[in-house]
């Protein structure tokens, strides 16, 4: 029978509690990003990253016309899209228009309605935060995808895996997910 | 950290030498302070199942929830909701002090000034117009101990039976199903039958967002073993299916002719046990006549799957390869919850399911059971067992019978003549007397009916005429903006008590926090209004949580449900115990009826003799269960030219009931930040609608405007809308039609049409 409420701990308890809390600190610490992962995910219509930067004027008039506010100016020093429209999708997600106005829009050809099925970025999920990977029975991701159960799905025992050729990468996952800290992540895409 | 590192080791070196040799430090809690975290072991506060969680306290606070590794029911799984309780304790929705209606406002007042205005009142109301002009409305969610006191006070001590509570809108078809079927409520196995079952049959349950732990269950088991198989019942495709072998899609309303014809195949394909049915069964029709194996043999020949596909819309072939897995199956277990229960036929619909396992014996061994799952964490311990609605009393008694109400009458120290010996009103009853000012004072304790009563805008009137007490954690929710007054109620962790879950389980809950503010236990508030009102002797004694266990245990001495080895000393120590268990040594019931179970195993002899089980329930004669010849009937609502959508509601995996508590985490609000109505794409193109438009939902009582979500998981035909946000109070649109055993109302089904907004 495990202790449950003593204000004594057991020695050995006390060890178990205190490498638990040390390794979630080094986890914690040592986590996140750099250069690895991203925050934002490049506009529909995007053929490669050098032609977009190329010809985008920064007109902004894709952010004027997103009906869902999903595009916004990046603002990050050092960063190639330093002032170029992105999606934040722990913001807003790309709801993919029927029309795409964003593209419609363009004047100066940066994003272009051929190159609207491709993905907008590449995400993965960080098994160390998703809740489902903890033992907490969840399927947010899952149950918000767009794509239904065809992007995201879930292993044999309930823990979501994206599907990378179906995933649009529209970041609807990411603006959902409930998990303490983000779940799914971009990956770099390159600046 | 709010430590430096060095003071961090030094403190923690020296506890760590101290508690080595066993020494405490210092005085009170040293790990429980400012940076090193207690565990208490506890049950979640959410859905029915019941699972242990793992309590963490740092510094007064709820710090941490985590599963309980040691407990059976979720073996330290939980679902993304409890995770974020602690959320919840500390959120900043909670109502701190008592508050009085003035002038139209709610202002703070003190607790003397709170009670003595709510003790006046009552007894003004009872004085002029007798104790009926009186209710108490309470929560499946109350511990047993509060649903005992308001139960003395208002049963006992105020003499009438107008006592209800929300379990009346989720579980009573549930009840009378297994009452009329098996002759005692509650299910006869528990959850270890999950892993030994080679089919579920999931009927009206989307288990997978409601009972995820149950559900996270089968998943594993039906991995371990691909043999298993998964039927699922259910008029709309949910997360649930990704186990499903088969899904058979009735219009909702229209299911009682499948299970039918289920029975019909099962009957005409030679899947019957006719030994065990004529040793264990007797087959009645709705007038309670007795009838043959080959009467009812009879009565299902109109219940072919062709005449059950014209009915239903499933079609003929998936009724037969339904019938055919279960009939195959060497253990079923089927389960269901609101959308059986939830209906004008839900104890029709219950006794038919229950058929299935009687007619083919798959019932009373390990791996088979009719098992109801619970939609609140202490539906079944507090209010079902409990005694917490008109008609029945503690420990499974009713107000009907003289005997009963005398023994209760005598552990409450009340004359016998006190307690009614008629039903009260029931819960739409109730709130419709509060409408024509038949009853003109209300209690209402841990619960929002004003929010989640069925045609729910008939009801405000009645709130807003009548003096309404509402005694909760959380404020402001849509009851409290009709509240007269408003009491704060400890929360979970704030106070300790006994929850019982679906599975017959009763569970203990510590007090690990003081309560926020001036909150106060429900408990002690009741038991303070009734000294208050004059009830000062009655009410002496209930100094502690275990007083109130330990009088409400000794009610079920000798009963079906016999709890009287549940001492707290014991259920502190244990993980839950499964009644009947009669004495302290023991271990709890797994399979009730058959061996094993205590009051089965004493029976005399020559009553067991040549069968495995005997129904011994208050309802049951001859140790017989019931196979019931139920017809089909419609919905109380079909959908016709006018309406032609059936709408019908529910609860997701995200959030939960009125979002008192998911509502507090800023997670989970991230998950699902709003309501929305589920349309089939078919009928999204032909409606002209868009994922994401706005549209209106309207029914014959009112409409909703609300955002469309277009996507494949309701059968055509039906839309789905979730109701647990006050802005989109969808329980506007439903019927509040009832059924006429269990006076539940058909929540699942109403007549709608939508139409761009």
């Amino acid at each position: 029978m495990a202790r449950l409420s003593q204000d004594v701990v057991s020695r050995k308890e006390f060890i178990r509690g205190f490498t638990h809390w040390f390794k979630s600190e080094i986890l914690n610490s040592s986590d996140e990003s750099g250069d690895k992962y991203q925050d934002y995910l490049l506009l529909p219509g995007i053929e490669t990253l050098n032609a977009f930067l190329d010809k985008c004027n920064q007109c902004y008039d894709c952010v004027e016309v997103c009906p869902n506010e999903s595009i916004r100016v990046w603002h990050k020093n050092h960063s190639r899209l330093d002032g170029y429209p992105v999606i934040v999708p722990k913001i807003e997600p790309c709801h993919f228009c029927d029309n795409f106005p964003c593209i419609d829009v363009c004047s100066t050809g940066a994003v272009q309605k051929k190159n609207s099925h491709l993905p907008l970025g590449v995400v993965s999920i960080n098994e160390q935060h998703c809740h489902a990977y903890q033992d907490h029975f969840c399927l947010t991701c899952v149950n918000s995808c767009p794509e239904s159960g065809k992007a995201i799905s879930t292993d044999h025992i309930g823990r979501p895996f994206i599907i990378k050729d179906k995933c649009t990468g529209c970041g609807v996952c990411i603006n959902v997910c409930p998990a303490e800290k983000p779940a799914i992540r971009i990956l770099h895409t390159g600046e | 950290m709010a430590i430096s590192r060095r003071e961090f080791i030094k403190t923690s070196a020296a506890a760590t030498a101290a508690a080595s040799i066993g020494v405490q430090l210092f005085p009170g809690k040293l790990y429980g302070g400012a940076f090193w975290t207690t565990w208490h072991k506890s049950v979640c506060r959410y859905c029915g199942v019941g699972c242990g969680v793992m309590i963490g306290e740092k510094g007064g606070k709820i710090t941490a929830i985590k599963g309980d590794n040691e407990n059976t029911v979720n073996n330290g799984h939980l679902c993304l909701k409890a995770f974020y309780l602690n959320k919840a304790v500390h959120a900043d929705t909670r109502l701190k002090h008592p508050m009085i209606r003035k002038n139209g406002k709610l202002v703070k007042a003190s607790w003397d000034e709170a009670l003595d205005l709510v003790a006046k009142k009552f007894n003004e109301i009872r004085k002029a117009h007798g104790g009926n002009a009186l209710a108490f409305y309470g929560s499946g969610q109350a511990e047993t101990e509060e649903t005992y006191m308001a139960n003395k006070l208002f049963k006992g001590c105020i003499g009438t039976n107008n006592v209800e509570g929300n379990p009346r809108l989720c579980m009573a078809s549930a009840v009378g199903g297994y009452l009329t079927s098996l002759g005692a409520d509650e299910p006869a196995g528990t959850y270890q039958d999950i892993e030994k079952a080679k089919l579920f049959m999931l009927v009206g349950t989307n288990t997978a967002e409601a009972h995820p732990i149950v559900f996270e269950r089968i998943m594993r088991h039906k991995n371990k073993n691909p043999d298993v198989k998964i039927v699922i019942i259910d008029p709309r495709k949910t997360p649930t299916d990704q186990v499903a072998d088969l899904h058979l899609f009735p219009k909702p309303g229209f299911d009682l002719a499948v299970f039918n014809a289920i029975a019909h195949i099962l009957v005409n394909e030679g899947y019957a046990d006719e030994s065990f049915i004529g040793k264990h069964v007797f087959i009645k029709d709705n007038e309670e006549n007795k009838h043959t194996f080959e009467e009812y043999k009879k009565f299902l020949e109109d219940y072919t799957p062709e005449n059950a596909e014209k009915i239903s819309g499933v079609p003929a072939q998936d009724i037969i390869k339904a019938a055919r897995m279960f009939g195959k199956a060497k253990t079923a277990m089927s389960m269901w919850t609101m959308g059986l229960n939830q209906r004008m036929r839900g104890v029709w619909a219950n006794n038919l399911i229950t058929n299935l396992h009687l007619i083919t014996g798959k019932i009373g061994v390990p791996g088979s059971d009719a098992f109801s799952l619970t939609g609140q964490p202490n539906a079944c311990g507090g209010v079902r067992e409990g005694g917490g609605l008109c008609h029945i009393l503690p420990g499974h008694h009713l107000v009907v019978k003289e005997a009963h109400r005398k023994k209760v009458a005598k552990v409450w120290g009340v004359p016998a003549s006190n307690i009614q010996p008629k039903p009260g009103k029931h819960t739409i009853a109730m709130f419709s007397a509060l409408n024509t000012g038949d009853i003109k004072g209300i209690y209402i304790m841990c619960t929002n009916p004003a929010h989640s009563l069925p045609n729910l805008s008939k009801y405000w009137k009645g709130l807003k005429e009548q003096f309404v007490v509402v005694a909760d954690s959380f404020f402001p929710t849509m009851t409290t903006d009709y509240a007269d007054v408003v009491l704060p109620a400890a929360f979970w962790t704030e106070k300790e008590g006994i929850y019982g879950c679906t599975e017959r389980r009763s569970q203990y809950m510590p007090k690990i926090i003081d309560p926020a503010g001036e909150a106060r236990w429900d408990a002690f508030i009741l038991r303070d209004l009734g000294k208050k009102m004059g009830f000062e002797k009655e009410f002496a004694k209930y100094e502690t949580a275990e007083i109130m266990w330990d009088e409400y245990r000794s009610l079920t001495k000798g009963k079906d449900m016999n709890l009287m080895g549940a001492s707290y000393n014991r259920l502190k120590e244990v993980r839950g115990l499964v009644w009947p268990v009669p004495t302290e040594d023991h271990p709890g019931t797994y399979k009730r009826f058959t061996d094993g179970d205590p009051i089965y195993d004493a029976l005399p002899a020559e009553k067991k003799k040549g069968r495995r089980m005997y129904f011994y329930g208050p309802k049951a004669k001859d140790g017989k269960a019931t196979v019931w010849m139920r017809p089909h009937a419609d919905p109380g609502e079909p959908t016709d030219a006018e309406f032609p959508i059936a709408l019908t509601t529910g609860r997701i995996l995200e959030h939960w009931h009125t979002l008192t508590m998911t509502g507090t985490s800023p997670e989970l609000n991230r998950a699902v930040p709003k309501a929305y109505v589920e349309i089939n794409p078919a009928d999204a193109k032909k409606m002209g609608i868009k994922n994401k438009d706005q549209v209106i939902v309207e029914t014959r009582r009112g409409e909703l405007e609300i955002e469309a979500r277009v996507i494949d998981r309701p059968a055509p035909g039906t839309v789905f809308v979730p109701f647990h946000w006050r802005e989109w109070p969808i329980n506007v649109l439903c019927s509040d039609v009832f059924d006429p055993g269990s006076k539940e109302p058909e929540y699942k089904v109403a007549a709608a049409r939508i139409r761009k907004a």
